[in-house]
């Protein structure tokens, strides 16, 4: 099955090139990371969590969305899903792996990431969330690779695999929760020192997920003769209004309690993300984007214009920009302000930052396409 | 699988044997030799805190333990080995004896490029001063 | 070699039984597993009381961070977002938010005592460590193993004091040789540091080097479950207050009104 990768059309080798492109550019900027520390990224004393954790965060949102096409196939049998399922399990592969290096590329001494197993710290959710997101891995991998496997030899899949995939559906809630709960119990930390993190994060994820396996499939459509044609697509959308709607109304249940009960504490990280950092370097455009972005949406969603393909595609694109800059950026850095003296320091991503985060993202990129190659090649039957 | 296949497939693992081993032969040729390094004995002190063929064995053992009892447990009493007193301390004990770092430590761990981490934070108090 | 062998074989075991049964030797036992074998130091707490009057009266004094800094190695890093601080001078009421009003307190408006690490009675940072890295001893310390620490800074976002410092790059490009105390270690890149009340003085029967510097008798030391200590003896006629106690982190430095 694995030989599928090697035969493209130019396209496809030309795809490679750029995602081997970004990766080489993210190595060289992982070097000169490693060499000078983390002292190249934008990070600093008071924000001492960047742009590497906060894509972690979005990404396992995605990870964890792959239940949103498995729990509608494997539990109520919702055929229309049968096409793109191992697309949301080959999505949640490489999302995790992008995870698990972005975890990397954030430690100060990368090469000790095996203490994180060799001391166990139960006590720890970074324990637990790294135990959760390996074991999520595996488990979609297996999934994925023997359910083609079978396909490929035409014969159903074997049964060991079934209470796997009822596995992975809790376990994909699982990720998730734990990654929120990271967060949602520090003190001092008021953005996150809410009971409604894991809530948010599902929401978000269950929005941004589906919304980017709809745009994966759009370009396969376009692209490829990969064709699961529009109905898991009408799904989709269905899925994403209502799971976003809920993303939406968790946030304005947030802003209600920082602001109507009026404490200091609670309302300023709000205030500071929205109304700015009292720096020149202050992001706060990026918020009010996400803003307009998750309005826009909204009002595609709620529209004749979702039942159109084009309006369906726009608010998809909507709802992952909206997402990836609130989850991706905002909550993890806007956490850290005001810092613990109450000041209000500024945070700007470094070029060596971005590009090692542009690394990350073509390895997962490149990941997805060589499963999404093998994928389709079986089920071209060639 | 054809006898064709069966030779192409030979081939690629022959080279790939070459590429990979290139620094083995490369250096096989050259007659070159892994020379035993010499590191230089103490000029003070007779003995060590474990024989000789122990301590080149064990030495990284007895340093962690030494430094687990004295960072995680705040055990910092000496040890007493053969009636003499050592304190649980890499420059506080071994490089009083072994004054030359890079006469001693280096020459095995250079010889086998194995680079241990402690003088990236412990100070290097032989004669050429604090970090070289 | 056969000795790391064997505990790394132990140390595997307990990871599976951690992983798969969710529950551990050190669990069960009650101890914390991030104790490292701690012998507890029964009804030992050691504490700190800055006496903020004694410190405004110092007016611009650093001596005790100089001589901690000094004596721990600590780089002054001239990039205030990069800085490493062990202790340090900042505003009263930046530490203590609300605790005073335009009002009330007006002899105290502009003080910088000095802060330092918390030492808490349940600390966030150790809750949060997922190695192990950072844990309580005994007697109250809030210790850190360098060796140990894989600079995931998960520490800093659950201090919210802001008492932990994580290397950027080398800290050893900002540490003048000759000024380097040769009997402490420095650290390495990529670590995070903080005040360990001086666990290496403690060890060895003697109070912490900023206690000792201070000129002004503004830092007393001890054992806060001591009747007679030093720390007890400046508690006891005094109003104190600790940082955010609300936050259930039980800090051990007092600050003397």
């Amino acid at each position: 099955m694995i030989e599928k990768v090697f035969l493209g059309p130019r396209r496809y080798w030309l795809l490679l090139l750029t995602l081997g492109v970004f990766i080489a550019a993210g190595l060289f900027f992982y070097i000169q990371q490693s060499s000078e520390g983390l002292a190249v990224t934008g990070m600093s004393h008071s924000v001492s969590w960047g742009l590497y954790i906060a894509q972690f965060t979005f990404l396992v949102g995605v990870a964890a969305s792959a239940v949103t096409v498995v729990l509608p196939y494997y539990l109520h049998d919702y055929k229309a899903f049968g096409r793109i399922t191992i697309l949301g399990e080959f999505l949640a592969v490489s999302s995790v792996f992008m995870c698990l290096l972005f975890i990397f590329v954030d430690l100060g001494q990368p090469f000790r990431i095996l203490h994180v197993i060799l001391y166990p710290s139960p006590t720890s959710l970074m324990f637990w969330d790294t135990v959760v997101l390996f074991m999520y891995l595996v488990l979609n991998l297996v999934i994925g690779w023997t359910v083609l496997s079978a396909e490929y030899r035409g014969t159903p899949p074997p049964s060991w695999s079934k209470p796997l995939i009822y596995l992975s559906i809790p376990w994909a809630i699982s990720i998730h929760t734990v990654t929120a709960f990271l967060y949602a119990g520090l003190p001092g930390r008021h953005l996150w020192l809410s009971a409604i993190i894991a809530a948010r994060f599902l929401a978000s994820a269950f929005s941004s997920g589906p919304a980017l396996l709809l745009i994966l499939c759009r370009v396969a459509r376009r692209y490829t003769d990969f064709d699961p044609g529009n109905r898991p697509e009408r799904a989709l959308g269905v899925i994403i209004t209502y799971a976003f709607s809920a993303h939406v109304f968790f946030m304005l249940l947030e802003v209600f309690t920082a602001f109507y009960s009026g404490i200091p504490s609670h309302r300023a990280p709000l205030v500071r993300l929205f109304w700015g950092w009292g720096d020149p370097a202050s992001l706060t455009p990026y918020l009010w984007i996400s803003t307009a972005l998750a309005l826009a949406a909204l009002a595609l969603l709620y529209s004749p214009a979702r039942r159109r393909d084009s309006g369906l595609f726009i608010a998809s694109i909507a709802v992952f920009a909206s997402v990836w800059i609130e989850k991706g950026f905002g909550f993890v850095v806007g956490g850290f302000i005001p810092d613990p003296l109450e000041r209000i320091p500024a945070y700007r991503p470094t070029l060596a930052e971005a590009a090692i985060t542009a690394g990350v993202w073509a390895t997962g990129i490149l990941i997805f396409t060589l499963l999404f190659k093998i994928t389709a090649a079986v089920r071209r039957k060639d | 699988m054809s006898g064709s296949r069966i030779m192409k497939a030979a081939a690629a693992m022959a080279l790939a044997a070459a590429i990979l081993g290139a620094p083995f032969w490369w250096n096989a040729l050259r007659g070159m030799k892994q020379k035993a390094p010499e590191p230089e004995k103490p000029v003070v002190g007779k003995e060590c805190v474990l024989p000789a063929a122990d301590m080149r064995k064990n030495h990284m053992t007895l340093l962690f333990q030494w430094r687990d009892d004295v960072v995680r447990k705040g055990d910092r009493a000496p040890v007493t080995i053969g009636g003499r007193q050592y304190e649980k301390s890499l420059t506080g004990s071994c490089l009083k004896c072994h004054t030359k770092k890079e006469n001693f430590c280096d020459r095995c761990h250079n010889s086998l490029a194995s680079g241990p981490a402690c003088f990236d934070c412990h100070i290097d108090t032989s004669e050429r001063g604090p970090w070289n | 070699m056969e000795l790391t062998r064997l505990e790394f074989l132990n140390k595997a075991w307990r990871t599976g039984l951690v992983i798969f049964g969710g529950a551990s030797f050190e669990l069960v036992s009650g101890t914390s597993l991030t104790a490292g074998g701690q012998p507890a130091a029964a009804g030992k707490r050691l504490a700190m009381a800055v006496d903020v009057r004694a410190c405004m009266k110092a007016g611009q004094c650093v001596k005790c961070i100089n001589a901690c800094h000094r004596g721990h190695n600590v780089p002054a890093i001239p990039d205030v977002k990069r800085a490493i601080t062990w202790i340090w001078r900042d505003d009263l009421e930046r530490a203590m938010p609300g605790v005073m009003d335009s009002y009330s307190g007006t002899a105290f408006h502009g003080a910088k005592p000095v802060l330092l690490c918390n030492q808490c009675g349940n600390p966030p940072c150790v809750r949060v460590c997922p190695t192990g890295a950072t844990w309580k001893r005994g007697d109250g310390i809030v210790m850190m193993d360098q060796h140990r620490c894989i600079g995931c800074r998960y520490c800093m976002a659950a201090c919210p004091y802001g008492s932990r410092s994580f290397n950027w790059n080398d800290p050893r490009r900002y540490l003048a040789k000759k000024l380097i105390n040769r009997d402490y270690p420095t650290r390495t890149k990529g670590t995070v540091e903080k005040c360990d009340f001086c666990a290496e003085r403690i060890d060895r029967g003697r109070e912490p080097l900023c206690a000792a510097a201070c000129t002004e008798k503004a830092i007393s030391f001890g054992n806060l479950h001591e009747d007679g200590s030093a720390v007890r003896k400046a508690l006891a006629d005094r109003i104190a207050l600790r940082r955010k106690p609300e936050l259930g982190t039980d800090p051990a430095v007092y600050y003397l009104l």
